[in-house]
């Protein structure tokens, strides 16, 4: 079994680079212009052109090596190492720099360096865009007549995978907030916290309750009415009984706050309570009939018969039999919807104008953010990753026969 | 020539013992009967599942009004042109429903629902609305069956390190949450030109919902696939020498073709919920009128006591869900005997 998880554990590793993949192909290259899509339409050309190298997309795409330099414009001056880890340099060593020359976009760095350890540094020295008002020290002589950059030039897709393997993706900045993500996260997730683990819970609890109800009613009235109720469900569109509610209870009766927050003490359950009531009620829907058509498989199975003819009455037979064997799969399906919680309903949110997450996201979409949407999705994505290797885990432990696969 | 082959035929089958069992000539034994004929025959006789055909028909012929230009061609009027029945103001805004014109009170479909914040008449805004429903619905659903079956029925068919890959792509898919992936997708997609066509409205959301829904009917079809692989009729399909194209398509794809049906039934109410969301993201269909544009003015509109727009939409989008997933569910537990009897 421990092998299993091993190997379950190595097998999230490439899911989780292939989801860092989507979200930078999604988002840096798939996108049409995005410095446009964040401008507008007014901005002007230098305007867009900051907000390209704010965003990276000033870079190369994806890899580019060995680009020739065009120009030499200046020659002859010393270049301080700054970053002593490339090449065996240490910080301070000094190096006469042979040219300043032109890339393919823009002005940037270093050309042959020769310095005193004796050895050809053909290098950007680095990010282009970076280092483009580059530190010249003095002016030494140096002749060199040819320049060509060997190393890899840092690109678009460099730069962000390592926000995202250095988890320095939390500290990227929202573009309207300027504030880092996960500052802005730490805010937002409180209040859609305060809707959702209730919420949630009541739900789950209904739909168990329901479920089981129905399923030991099968094939009469009751059972219709529950299976009914969640096929109805189902079918209506959430966003309309959102703006339903708050019409008819927010605005005619008056029982509820229309929309709003108070986060001080426990004024917010005044304004969550509304928002709780629909998630529940629309979120009863898809589990029931789920964990109804679990929990006949169980009534049917042999040991629920065994315990009957020992004489155990229904009650006990329902719930500590059927019950306990129907979670598995409860189980599972309630860990794979744990991200959502995260997120927040973003509709429900936004309507009732909580300050949460999914509201924050469902603005960021309208303005444009993209750091934030591609922060959420990322997020989201390996949070999701993560439950659901653990939700595989637990199983082998309820269930050891998974492990023989 | 024809009655020589029928008695060579009849010569080669064994000789019938009298009174013994012959299937053939056995009283009251019916032809054999394929998998869609049985499923056509029980979904018959379910008189849910044939309402709910009428039902979708219904919309099919509403949908099909909209195809045929009527309610978006302009018209010129002394020299004027006027723009089509879904933008045309033709009264007062927020006017609620009556069942006659009016001014001159004679009975007209255009007032039947009211009009909504420019005037314009409701009801043909929700029956050009089913227009794009089925549209999006319909298309989205062919591109994830295409990219859902062919990645599938490859990676299961094939095994090995193209497996690996497929079920790498799609378990990565499959770890975004849908709504974001497909919020994403849609967000970047938008007013995207690809190959020199701009992509707005139905275009983009289409991709959106094709390109983000296809791994539960991958992942389903490779599980099948890979069962079918190693049977007795594929490995005489390859000892006759059949390409692998052939194999997969022409007889591996008609045994586990009942399951993308399933899948695509299922499906089509999803689509349209999601077409909502978009809307009300401001993602949607912005240039011609849809069911979740409606419920997504609808939210100024209420605050006036304009329900008419909401409550329209709403029931339309209510009544194509609920026809579509009992149609659905019987379609299942008719195609698929395995989950029969379960409800």
């Amino acid at each position: 079994m421990w092998a299993y998880i091993v190997r379950r554990i190595l097998l999230t590793i490439p899911i989780v680079l292939g989801v860092v993949l989507i979200t930078i192909v999604l988002f840096s290259y798939v996108a049409a212009d995005p410095a446009r899509a964040w401008a507008g339409r007014i901005a002007s050309e230098a305007q867009l052109d900051a907000i390209r190298a704010q965003m990276g997309l000033d870079k190369p795409r994806w890899f580019k090596w060995s680009v020739p330099i065009r120009e030499i414009e200046a020659t002859g001056r010393t270049l301080a190492v700054s970053t002593p880890w490339a090449h065996g340099l240490e910080e301070g060593d000094r190096f006469v720099i042979s040219g300043v020359g032109n890339g393919h976009d823009g002005t940037f760095a270093v050309a042959e360096v020769k310095g005193p350890k004796g050895f050809t540094y053909r290098s950007t020295a680095g990010d282009p865009a970076a280092t483009q008002p580059i530190a010249l020290a003095s002016d030494e002589d140096a002749s060199l007549h040819h320049a060509e950059l060997t190393q890899r030039l840092a690109s678009g897709f460099d730069s962000q995978l390592l926000d995202i393997i250095t988890f320095r993706i939390f500290e990227l900045k929202s573009m309207r907030y300027q504030q880092p993500i996960w500052k802005i996260i730490k805010e937002k997730a409180p209040a859609s916290m305060a809707i959702q683990v209730p919420a949630f819970l009541i739900a789950l609890g209904l739909q168990l309750s329901l479920a089981l109800y129905a399923a030991n009613k099968r094939g009469r009235v009751q059972d219709l009415i529950v299976t009914l109720l969640s096929v109805l469900i189902l079918a209506v569109p959430a966003l309309s009984v959102y703006l339903f509610a708050q019409w008819a209870f927010g605005m005619q009766l008056g029982w509820f706050p229309v929309a709003g927050w108070e986060s001080s003490g426990l004024q917010w359950m005044k304004y969550a309570a509304l928002p709780i009531f629909i998630s529940v009620l629309l979120g009863i829907g898809s589990g029931i009939r789920l964990y109804r058509t679990v929990m006949i498989d169980e009534i049917y199975s042999d040991y629920v018969r065994t315990a009957r003819a020992k004489g155990l009455n229904n009650r006990q037979v329902l719930f500590t039999h059927v019950l306990k064997n129907g979670l598995i799969p409860v189980i599972t399906n309630t860990v794979t919807a744990l991200p959502s919680l995260i997120l927040g309903a973003l509709l429900l949110e936004r309507i009732f104008q909580i300050p949460g997450l999914g509201n924050f996201t469902v603005e960021a979409l309208n303005n444009y953010d993209r750091t934030v949407v591609m922060g959420m999705t990322f997020i989201l994505s390996i949070v999701y990753c993560l439950l659901i290797l653990v939700s595989d885990i637990l199983y082998t432990l309820v269930n050891p026969q998974v492990s023989l696969k | 020539m024809t009655s020589t082959t029928h008695d060579d035929a009849q010569s080669l089958r064994p000789p019938v013992q009298p009174g013994a069992y012959d299937p053939a000539t056995a009283v009251g034994a019916s032809p054999p009967r394929s998998l869609w004929r049985d499923a056509w025959g029980r979904i018959r006789q379910s008189r849910r599942a044939m309402f709910c055909v009428v039902v979708l028909l219904a919309y099919v012929l509403v949908g099909l009004i909209g195809f045929t230009g009527v309610l978006s061609n302009e018209t010129v009027v002394d020299g004027a042109t006027i723009p089509g029945l879904i933008d045309r103001t033709i009264g007062k805004s927020h006017q609620p429903p009556s069942w006659t014109h009016p001014e001159d009170g004679g009975i007209s479909p255009s007032y039947w629902l009211g009009l909504d914040f420019m005037g314009r008449s409701v009801f043909w805004r929700l029956v050009y609305g089913t227009r794009v429903a089925l549209t999006v619905a319909l298309l989205a659903s062919i591109i994830e069956i295409v990219i859902g079956f062919t990645l599938g029925a490859v990676s299961g068919y094939f095994g090995g390190i193209v497996d690996a890959l497929i079920t790498w792509l799609f378990s990565t898919v499959a770890s975004v949450p849908w709504i974001l992936l497909m919020i994403s997708f849609a967000y970047v997609l938008k007013n995207k030109t690809v190959w020199g066509y701009e992509l707005t409205g139905v275009p983009s959301i289409v991709l959106a919902l094709g390109l983000t829904t296809w791994v539960g009917l991958c992942r389903l079809i490779r599980g099948e696939v890979l069962k079918h692989r190693d049977r007795d009729y594929v490995l005489a399909a390859r000892a006759i020498g059949l390409g692998h194209g052939r194999i997969v398509f022409r007889h591996i794809l008609p045994n586990v073709f009942h399951l993308v049906i399933i899948n695509f039934a299922l499906g089509l109410a999803a689509f349209v919920h999601a077409e909502v969301i978009l809307s009300f993201l401001g993602l949607g269909v912005t240039e011609v009128p849809s069911w979740g544009r409606m419920i997504d003015d609808a939210k100024l509109e209420l605050l006036k006591g304009v329900w008419w727009p909401l409550l329209a939409a709403t029931v339309m989008i209510f009544v194509f869900s609920l026809a579509v997933n009992l149609f659905g569910d019987t379609l299942r537990d008719a195609l698929d005997p395995r989950l029969r009897g379960t409800d």
